[in-house]
């Protein structure tokens, strides 16, 4: 009898967990959408900026989604804990927190901490050129061969060094690196 | 066995299975923070170890403006910011190579007088050297914005 029990309570949890597969993965697809982040009226401000970025379109002219950046690429281990993770941290910062006081300094170090070099390199598989296929500086090569481990060596990862690439907070927008980006950005602010 | 409310048995003792779902839960979320942890490193210095190994010590504001920005934030709109004071005239180098000795908290003999001695000197006679400069003279702070000045120390009457 009791054997009999246990078999069948097996089989409803097997079922339970077979159904709850599609609905899981269904429910993380719908959600790593750019219209599913845009829901939240705290990453309006984040999406008119990436709008203006030089990461606004790809080289087919096709708009760059947030997961593309944010999300690791292939479905894993990884994808799901990132997911997980940021997902909770944003649920728990626009129910509990303040949406309209964001601390950006701080989320710039969250966002460094998940964005992976493959997604990265993706679209930048060349170090040696950038994303229009022209030639980067003699410096530019050097820090890259340390990157590849040619020339040298670093720790450091893409985001180590590539910041404000696609958003631009009020602070660093004084660096000259930063010129254009700023410029841009200013503009869409006076026509508004 | 029949299950009562919140898995009670009918005796009222709190049945195994609650107990453990919730310390299978709690393993989960402990278990997902630590893959968290050492999957993604927090973003760090390229050379934070530099405490360990000074030799590898490089341009400290390149590193710290990401490792920890608000004091970098706070230096830069500073007087000593303002200036362009490095961060090695007060804190040293990590190497020990630097004119002052490395210290996180510069000691205010070594560094502070080196360019403030006679203010110090004038403030000594006035109210007798008690505390550190820096209990009311923040060092990375602009004193026109932000709460400088407004530690109790500095609104005290002596």
């Amino acid at each position: 009898m009791a054997m009999k029990m246990s078999s069948v309570k097996m089989l409803v949890v097997l079922l339970i967990v077979l159904a709850l597969v599609p609905v899981i993965s269904m429910s993380m697809a719908r959600t790593s959408t750019t219209n599913y982040c845009m829901s939240c009226h705290e990453m309006k401000s984040h999406k008119s900026e990436l709008e203006k970025s030089s990461h606004a379109f790809d080289k087919d002219k096709k708009p760059i989604e947030c997961a593309q950046c944010h999300l690791p690429n292939s479905f894993g281990l990884k994808y799901v804990a990132v997911k997980v993770y940021l997902g909770a941290r944003d649920m728990m910062v626009h129910y509990l927190g303040d949406p309209n006081n964001l601390d950006r300094r701080k989320m710039q170090q969250i966002a460094r901490r998940f964005i992976l070099d493959d997604n990265c390199r993706a679209c930048h598989q060349d170090l040696s050129k950038n994303a229009k296929g022209e030639k980067i500086s003699e410096i530019g090569k050097l820090c890259h061969d340390a990157y590849l481990g040619i020339n040298g060596s670093t720790k450091s990862r893409c985001v180590g060094c590539h910041f404000n690439v696609a958003h631009l907070p009020d602070f660093d927008r004084r660096y000259f690196f930063n010129a254009k980006f700023a410029k841009r950005l200013q503009e869409g602010e006076k026509k508004r | 066995m029949k299950l009562g409310f919140l898995g009670a048995t009918e005796g009222g003792r709190i049945g195994k299975w609650p107990i453990i779902i919730l310390a299978g839960m709690v393993i989960a979320v402990v278990a997902f923070l630590t893959y968290i942890n050492v999957a993604f490193p927090r973003v760090k210095c390229e050379y934070a170890k530099h405490l360990k190994s000074p030799d590898t010590a490089s341009d400290c504001y390149a590193c710290h403006l990401k490792a920890t920005p608000k004091v970098a934030q706070d230096w830069y709109e500073s007087k000593h910011g303002v200036m362009l004071v490095k961060c090695f005239v007060c804190h040293g180098q990590p190497d020990g190579k630097g004119s002052v000795p490395y210290a996180v908290n510069p000691d205010v003999n070594t560094t502070c007088r080196k360019c403030h001695d006679p203010s110090i000197k004038k403030m000594e006679k006035k109210y007798g050297l008690k505390l550190e400069c820096n209990s009311c003279h923040p060092f990375h702070q602009n004193s026109i914005h932000h709460k400088a000045y407004v530690k109790p120390v500095a609104k005290r009457k002596i």
